[in-house]
């Protein structure tokens, strides 16, 4: 199972500008990339907005009063990842203009643009495609939500090549679909709507539908399948032969090689076992596709499920037994754990490879490196780490599965613990100068960025000291990993999104009121932070790999994007390619 | 020097005796003159006051110092050369009927070296005058409106309003000119035209005319005149200021340039797909994909390599020159040593007679200050991208000094760098790419003569010592100077190129001209004639 992993391109999308924070949603986890919403590219300066792409399902209520009038504290916070376009492809940087009904198609190496007129009104979201068998750059692109009529055209794949005008194929998908999840071997894709991720009321009325899309250069096909209520994340095997859509009802099976032979039908949907009462949370399937892992709200319950034979295990984290699921599957309570009180799962994150879980008790600073499927056997094989004096929520895996940080964002803590997961070492708790909003880790896993909270009121006090000063800033550190060195870095405004290359960090700021338009480059060696002006606001970021470039997509009436190579150091201006054309004959003279 | 001064100074006291006293129509020493020009074989001399053009012929052995006077339509505003033609092109504002004055329509005069004038009635308001390169078509505006212009009259003038004039028509001929109003926004203000060669469109050989405002250009179809303009927006909403059109006779395509925008935009005509080809009419052009160019293109090229044609486009904002093939999407990008916003194309000498002349470019800065022009041999470019650019295939040259201008010395293998602040301008040799810096006695605009191979500086009026006229010899690299009796105000080329003569025009009330032989330019060959103006008041004066 191919659990998506910070690669480049998707950390160009990683967060959105002045987002706000998210319960312990599925849709929440930062990992969901490939079962992202593409989302229209709006630029958002507001405290709460930009969050199209949170998902609705709430979490526990915060900060409620347990008996005895012992005060817990709220559920952890974990961001949103989301997309804004335009999208690179390999070579090429995919820019919708809804209002021409096109798509422009910049190439990175001579900027080059060429305009797709894919069918359908208003082209929205757009996701582009790497495919390995297709030396294309390929664009899947959706119309708007609620503006299509029918699902007659509603989708299209474009393919842009160097020196050949680009192909649309038209496709029809599910109506008002609004998230595009790609498989790895970029062969299909899975196209669905996702209430949690569109403002508008409306909505398709197909709320267990969802379109897989069959990528061929010589024939692009469209498939309806029914799922299970509600789909909120799909995942795939690592192979690509197979996805998962997760849903209210469980996990729906998509067999792709099934679908193309026998079209449209209803995709086998494994239930997680949980009750009406249970809620599960943090579900993600493992790189070979043979389990689905998902946690309990409020609960110390983790349940794996085996997607081939269908029986389900529980764990018991915080007692590290085994639930005997069978014996009380009819109780209505059945989910609700007389010895909840003895604590709760806040966090868990299944690794890369499959092999293992990490699951943090924060009630009892423990974190448990969980083998999967082993220690649903066996729970002596768990192996508990507790991190003292320390209050830890959230864990976020390295991509090379050797560390963790372990960190909290619903108390101003200003530390950060970096735990060796093959412990070797012991856990470092690190100190910093500002609490943690949120946590990304590079692919090269050797750095961290950890995104600062900001306290409420004015910096610029000047009855403050210095520390208020800072905490009253915005601000984020780039934490190394193997000796777990800070650098902090206070900025005028919140951050907005990012990009990481092999050598540098790429964030975009944008503070319209300060008049703030810029981009700060990072290097990943010596942590030097240098400030690149903007000519207008920006509000996307992105990376192609062919060229090691990087593209910075601003605000301008006709568009513009800046190119800069990996070092950024050259720098090209682009725009005037997003045109509403107009050629008419005059009146008679 | 073998001077002629005709006229004493008891007679000249006689003259404006006469003039204070009589009718100034009548008397008609010139008051309020124009900057000459030279016509074929004369100097031109235009009244503003008087509405007079005068003409002397300086190419005679023996210089008549008599003017011959021409009538022009009232209040002449402007006056070019006709290009490719000996003819001047006067702009006149014409004559409100007011108290004691007759109305007289507005006219384009055009005058010619034998002193004939024939004028094109006009609408009134127009202040601006562009023509085509070659000579036949002229396109009138409206452009701004200063405190002291002359057409600041009760006539409301719309600056929507604008009329192109074919001079290879009578003025008798009513097709000889037409009007267009470019709609009634601000937006439709023209704010210039370019004009294409001819261009064989949906089966009809036409001439196009492109006039641009900031966001709009209107195509205008000057061979059917009847037929509508076509309206293009590249883009609704969004201000282009549109600064530059080329055109491709041959693939019928034009290319627009705009200040405000990185794109070069393509109209194809080459798809005849509108229904109106059945027509004489225009066909609607297709707007092609945008190519994309570094910031800020300031000026654009075409040129061919076999059968191909690509676009060189340099920019204000960026040290990096973009080629367009325009049969493809292909661009390539070429790194330069410092910004150049200027394209002077050249061919260079092919080095057998079997091989054709490439093409070559050779890229600058206009107004910037900047030692460095660059050579790009177009021939040899790979459009593939910057990182297989053939470095043989470009060229900088550095210079001691900086330069803002660039002139070209016409059909030949030089231009000249220019310094306008400092006392110092560079000679290129295009062909061997050698530099010849040349410091001047004073700051002095350059005059390059094609005809004698050789470049006049013009002393600045307020210069001392400007009664000397410095030229440099182009074969011979050699500079020489001939001092004058009287500080020079205007050098012209006069005469032909078998005859090619330099006319100084000196500071007089009453004309003063001096007259040179361009080949072998001499203080003692030279001639000058004064008082000619005086001259013609006599001649007016006898029955």
């Amino acid at each position: 199972m191919n659990k998506p992993l910070f690669i480049i391109e998707i950390a160009a999308a990683l967060l959105i500008f002045g987002c706000s924070t998210g319960d312990n949603s599925e849709a929440g986890d930062m990992t969901h990339a490939n079962g992202t919403p593409v989302a229209t590219g709006g630029y958002a300066t507001g405290p709460t907005a930009g969050m199209e792409g949170q998902a609705g399902r709430k979490d526990d209520a915060p900060g409620e009063m347990m008996d005895g009038g012992v005060q817990t504290l709220p559920p952890e916070k974990e961001k949103l990842v989301d997309f804004e376009q335009p999208q690179a492809g390999k070579r090429f940087v995919f820019v919708v203009n809804p209002e021409t009904d096109s798509v422009f198609i910049i190439d990175s190496k001579n900027f080059a643009v060429k305009t797709a007129h894919p069918p359908g009104d208003k082209p929205t979201f757009l996701k582009t495609v790497e495919s390995p068998t297709d030396e294309a750059d390929i664009a899947i692109v959706l119309n708007a939500p609620l503006v299509a009529k029918d699902e007659e055209n509603n989708a299209a794949v474009i393919r842009a090549k160097a020196d050949e005008e680009p192909t649309a194929n038209a496709l029809r998908v599910v109506k008002n679909s609004n998230v595009i999840a790609v498989s790895p071997d970029g062969r299909h894709a899975v196209v669905y709507y996702n209430s949690n991720y569109s403002s508008a009321s409306d909505s398709s009325g197909r709320y267990q539908d969802v379109t897989v899309i069959s990528l061929s250069k010589e024939s692009d096909q469209s498939f309806n399948i029914t799922v299970g209520f509600r789909p909120s994340a799909v995942y795939f095997t690592s192979d690509g032969t197979k996805g998962f859509v997760v849903t209210e009802d469980g996990v729906s099976i998509l067999d792709f090689a099934e679908i193309e032979r026998s079209g449209a039908g209803v995709a086998e949907t494994v239930s997680l076992g949980y009750t009406l009462s249970e809620r599960p949370s943090d579900v993600s399937i493992t790189a070979d596709g043979r389990y689905a892992l998902a946690r309990l709200q409020n609960d110390a319950a983790v349940y794996l499920v085996d997607l081939e034979t269908r029986s389900i295990k529980a764990l018991n984290l915080v007692l590290k037994e085994i639930i005997n699921r069978d014996s009380d599957a009819d109780d209505d309570d059945a989910g609700v754990d007389p010895r909840v009180s003895q604590g709760q799962i806040t966090d868990l994150d299944l690794a890369a490879s499959g092999d293992y879980a990490v699951a943090v008790l924060r009630d009892t600073s423990e974190v448990l490196k969980i083998p999967v499927p082993q220690a649903f056997d066996d729970p002596s094989q768990i192996n508990a780490t507790k991190i003292d004096g320390v209050v830890i929520g959230l864990s976020e895996l390295a991509p090379d599965g050797r560390h963790a940080l372990l960190y909290t964002t619903v108390v101003p803590d200003e530390r950060v613990t970096v735990l060796d997961l093959e412990g070797e070492t012991k856990p470092q708790t690190v100190r910093l100068q500002k609490s943690i909003e949120t946590v990304a880790i590079a692919p090269d896993s050797k750095n961290a960025l950890l995104i600062h909270t900001k306290q409420e009121g004015w910096r610029e006090d000047p009855a403050i000291d210095e520390n208020t000063r800072i905490d009253r800033s915005y601000g984020y550190s780039i934490l190394r990993l193997a000796d777990g060195f800070p650098k902090l870095q206070v900025t005028d405004t919140q951050l907005g999104p990012f990009v990481i290359t092999p050598e540098y960090l790429f964030i975009l700021f944008r503070d319209d009121a300060l008049s703030i338009k810029e981009v700060q480059r990072v290097s990943l060696v010596s942590l030097q932070v240098d400030t690149i002006g903007l000519k207008r606001p920006p509000y996307s970021i992105g990376s192609i790999s062919q060229f090691e470039r990087v593209f910075i997509a601003q605000e301008q009436a006709g568009g513009l994007i800046t190119l800069m190579d990996w070092k950024g150091d050259l720098r090209e201006d682009i725009s005037g390619f997003d045109r509403n054309p107009k050629i008419e004959r005059g009146s008679e003279k | 020097m073998s001077a002629r001064c005709f006229i004493s100074s008891v007679l000249f006291f006689l003259i404006l005796l006469a003039y204070g006293c009589g009718e100034r129509d009548d008397l008609a020493i010139p008051v309020d003159l124009m900057q000459p020009l030279a016509l074929g074989p004369k100097v031109v001399f235009i009244d503003k006051s008087l509405y007079k053009a005068y003409l002397l012929d300086v190419t005679k052995k023996e210089i008549e110092p008599k003017v011959t006077a021409a009538d022009l339509p009232p209040r002449p505003l402007l006056v070019q050369k006709r290009n490719q033609v000996d003819e001047l092109l006067i702009l006149c504002a014409g004559q409100q009927d007011t108290e004691g004055k007759e109305e007289k329509p507005a006219a384009l005069a055009v005058l010619k070296s034998d002193g004939g004038v024939r004028k094109y009635e006009i609408e009134r308001g127009f202040n601006s005058l562009i023509q085509s390169q070659d000579g036949r078509y002229v396109f009138l505006s409206v452009q701004g409106q200063t405190e002291d212009d002359p057409t600041a009259t009760n006539t409301i003038v719309l600056p929507q309003n604008v009329m192109f004039i074919d001079l290879e028509k009578k003025p008798s001929d009513e097709s000889a000119r037409f009007s267009l109003l470019l709609g009634n926004s601000i937006s439709n203000v023209p704010t210039g035209v370019s004009f294409s060669p001819e261009m064989s469109v949906a089966g009809k050989s036409r001439r196009l005319a492109l006039i641009q405002s900031t966001d709009i250009v209107w195509l205008v179809d000057l061979s059917t005149p009847d037929s509508p303009p076509i309206f293009i927006q590249p883009n609704v909403g969004q201000q282009f200021s549109f600064e530059q059109a080329l055109f491709d006779e041959k693939k019928k395509r034009l290319f627009l340039r705009g200040s405000n925008t990185d794109t070069i935009n393509i109209l194809d005509f080459a798809e005849d797909t509108d229904a109106s080809s059945a027509t004489d009419m225009l066909p609607l052009p297709v707007l092609r994909d945008p190519r994309l160019v570094a910031q800020g293109p300031s000026d654009m090229a075409l040129y061919t390599v076999g059968d191909r044609t690509y676009l060189l486009v340099v920019s204000n904002g960026s040290n990096v020159a973009t080629i367009i093939d325009t049969d493809s999407s292909t661009v390539a990008t070429v790194a330069l040593p410092v910004v150049a916003n200027r394209i002077l194309m050249f061919s260079s000498t092919a080095a057998s007679e079997s091989e054709a002349p490439s093409a070559q470019a050779l890229l600058y800065n206009h107004g910037g200050q900047y030692n460095v022009v660059t050579f790009i041999d177009l021939a040899n470019i790979d459009l593939e991208g910057t990182e297989r650019l053939k470095a043989e295939s470009v060229e900088s040259v550095y210079f001691d000094t900086y330069f803002d201008q660039l002139s070209v010395v016409p059909n030949g293998n030089i231009v000249v760098l220019i310094n306008t602040n400092g006392k110092q301008v560079s000679l290129l040799d295009l062909a061997e790419r050698n530099v010849f810096p040349i410091k001047t006695p004073s700051q002095m605009k350059v005059i390059a003569d094609s005809r004698v191979n050789k470049l006049w500086f013009e002393p600045r009026t307020n210069d001392q010592n400007n009664d000397r006229l410095v030229y440099l010899d182009l074969e011979t690299f050699s500079s020489e100077d001939v001092r004058l009796d009287s500080q020079i105000e205007h050098a012209l080329l006069v005469g032909t190129e078998a005859e090619a003569q330099i006319a100084i025009v000196h500071p007089s009330s009453i004309g003063y001209v001096t007259v040179l032989d361009a080949k072998s330019p001499s203080r003692k060959s030279a001639v000058s004639v004064e008082g000619f103006f005086i001259s013609h008041v006599l001649d007016r004066g006898e029955p």
